[in-house]
């Protein structure tokens, strides 16, 4: 079901042990899809099959769309792919060194 | 006035080194080698940890194993406030000498968050579930919420954080797992970390006659090329600079083929790094005899957890001591963590070139510093008197700084005689 969700959420996936936080995101409703099933708020629920082409997700790496509205943070890799219709989701650029410590 | 305390942790060293060897050498009290090292002037309080004395044994050590020793540094101490004695830091009780990191009250403790990148802000809204862009609003949210509540979201989301509190010494300041024995006489040391810790650690190594490497990559450099240029020669000048893009194939192919040329790999990377590269320590260290392979991480490597200098000097408990003291937690140093480290770091692998063994050589850098500071029987009032009053009667200059008139070599610069 298509929802608004807030900074600081994390959700599960359903087909897979993906773990997302979402960092930034537009406030509009959307529906949040791993390996072809709607992500859960909280903890996994019960695992079902995994639907489409899938490449997983690497945890530590963060994801957004094309034009970067949204940005999610992978705290635990799954074999299922990120998903939002209407956006294309995919690995963002490592960030920066910092200059000091 | 000259005491025991840095030949004692020396030989200490050296004995859970394996290494037969005993230092007699009286150094400097610790009082003295922590004003003189700079770091009272950057604290602004005595702290009565011998940890300045401990850098000091740390280097004594390293002297005792190594060939050539009159390059290296006059002593150990002088190297924990060389940055900031470089840039004029100073740090602010509760602000970092660096000036990124903070302490921060929370609903039941006190907590350090170090947000060194400017985009380490976006995270914030996140972390606090709030939509805060600035500090003096970020404490008032966490100042509501609970200490665990606030480590484990960040821990989660790779925010710099530390707990102030006094973690018990770790029974082992490092691990070892043998692969193979060799002789090798002079090293090529390949050395992918960044930053202070490891960068220092090779460039001792250096100074005593090992051949450096230094690798990184042409889209994420190491961050202290764009801070102070003075420090970041002092750490990197006489290394060869090779820079790979670790993600096409080819530059993948050709970081494999150096990794396999050097006698020693040190990295500062998230074990998930390497997975992810599908780069296996193990089968480095087997394929070459004597193969030295040094893994840093913030944290032990099973709490996947990035940390700085100073988050870490907090976790390690150094801002509870001086909490204890004088009633408020403050930070101690500048970035205290890296250079303790970095000195440890070149001693456990020469005293692996020394022994002739090669293997995976684990450290971290929180449970190294809170080895460094000791045991914590010297945290009373009465020494803090002591201490305080040596320290101030002392008249004598800091430390002699290290020659700062180096200069380091460009991003990749030696491409074309490694590749």
């Amino acid at each position: 079901m298509a929802q608004i969700y807030k900074p600081g959420v994390k959700l599960s996936s359903r087909v897979c042990k993906t773990q997302i936080m979402v960092l930034r995101i537009p406030a509009v409703e959307l529906e949040i899809f791993c390996g072809g099933s709607p992500m859960e708020v909280g903890d996994p629920v019960a695992l079902k099959e995994l639907q489409g082409e899938n490449n997983g997700t690497l945890v530590g790496k963060r994801y957004t769309d094309e034009s970067e509205t949204m940005e999610f943070l992978c705290t635990r890799g799954g074999e299922g792919s990120i998903s939002i219709s209407g956006y294309k989701i995919g690995i963002k650029a490592a960030k920066k060194l910092p200059s000091s410590d | 006035m000259l005491t025991n305390h840095a030949q004692n942790y020396a030989n200490q060293l050296l004995s859970d080194l394996g290494i037969k060897k005993v230092i007699l050498k009286q150094s400097d009290h610790p009082a003295l080698a922590y004003r003189r090292s700079g770091l009272l002037d950057i604290s602004s309080q005595m702290i009565p940890v011998p940890l300045a004395s401990h850098a000091d044994g740390a280097l004594l050590a390293l002297k005792a194993i190594s060939q050539n020793i009159s390059k290296l540094p006059i002593c150990g101490s002088q190297l924990l406030g060389e940055r900031a004695r470089i840039m004029g830091l100073k740090s602010k009780k509760r602000k970092t000498a660096g000036g990124k990191g903070r302490l921060i009250d929370t609903d039941d403790g006190c907590i350090a968050l170090n947000l060194v990148r400017d985009s380490d802000w976006d995270l914030i809204p996140a972390w606090l579930e709030a939509d805060v862009s600035n500090w003096a609003d970020l404490k008032s949210i966490a100042k509501k919420l609970s200490t665990n509540h606030l480590l484990s979201r960040a821990i989660d989301m790779g925010l710099a954080v530390g707990k102030v509190s006094i973690p018990n010494k770790p029974k082992r300041w490092f691990s070892f797992k043998e692969y193979s024995k060799a002789n090798i006489k002079k090293p090529l040391i390949l050395d992918l970390s960044s930053l202070w810790a490891g960068p220092l650690g090779s460039s001792l190594l250096g100074l005593t006659g090992a051949r450096v490497i230094k690798v990184e990559s042409p889209d994420r450099p190491d961050g202290l090329r764009f801070g102070n240029r003075k420090f970041y020669s002092l750490l990197n000048e006489n290394k060869d600079c090779v820079a790979l893009d670790f993600h096409t194939k080819e530059g993948l192919e050709k970081l494999k083929f150096l990794m396999h040329q050097a006698d020693v790999i040190i990295e500062a990377s998230r074990p998930r790094a390497f997975k992810q590269l599908e780069i296996s320590a193990v089968e480095f260290v087997t394929k070459k005899p004597g193969k030295i392979w040094l893994r840093l991480t913030a944290y032990s490597r099973d709490q996947n957890r990035i940390g700085y200098g100073d988050d870490i000097g907090v976790s390690a408990g150094l801002s509870g001591i001086m909490e204890n003291l004088y009633g408020y937690p403050s930070f101690v140093g500048d970035a205290i963590a890296d250079p303790v480290n970095g000195i440890h770091l070149a001693l456990l692998i020469q005293a692996s070139l020394y022994k002739g063994k090669g293997g995976i050589i684990d450290i971290n850098m929180c449970d190294v510093l809170r080895h460094a500071m000791g045991e914590l029987d010297l945290i009373k009032d009465e020494i803090l008197q002591e201490w305080s009053s040596i320290s101030g009667d002392d008249s004598i200059p800091l430390y002699e700084m290290r020659d700062i008139s180096g200069h380091a070599r460009g991003l990749g610069a030696d491409n074309s005689v490694w590749l």
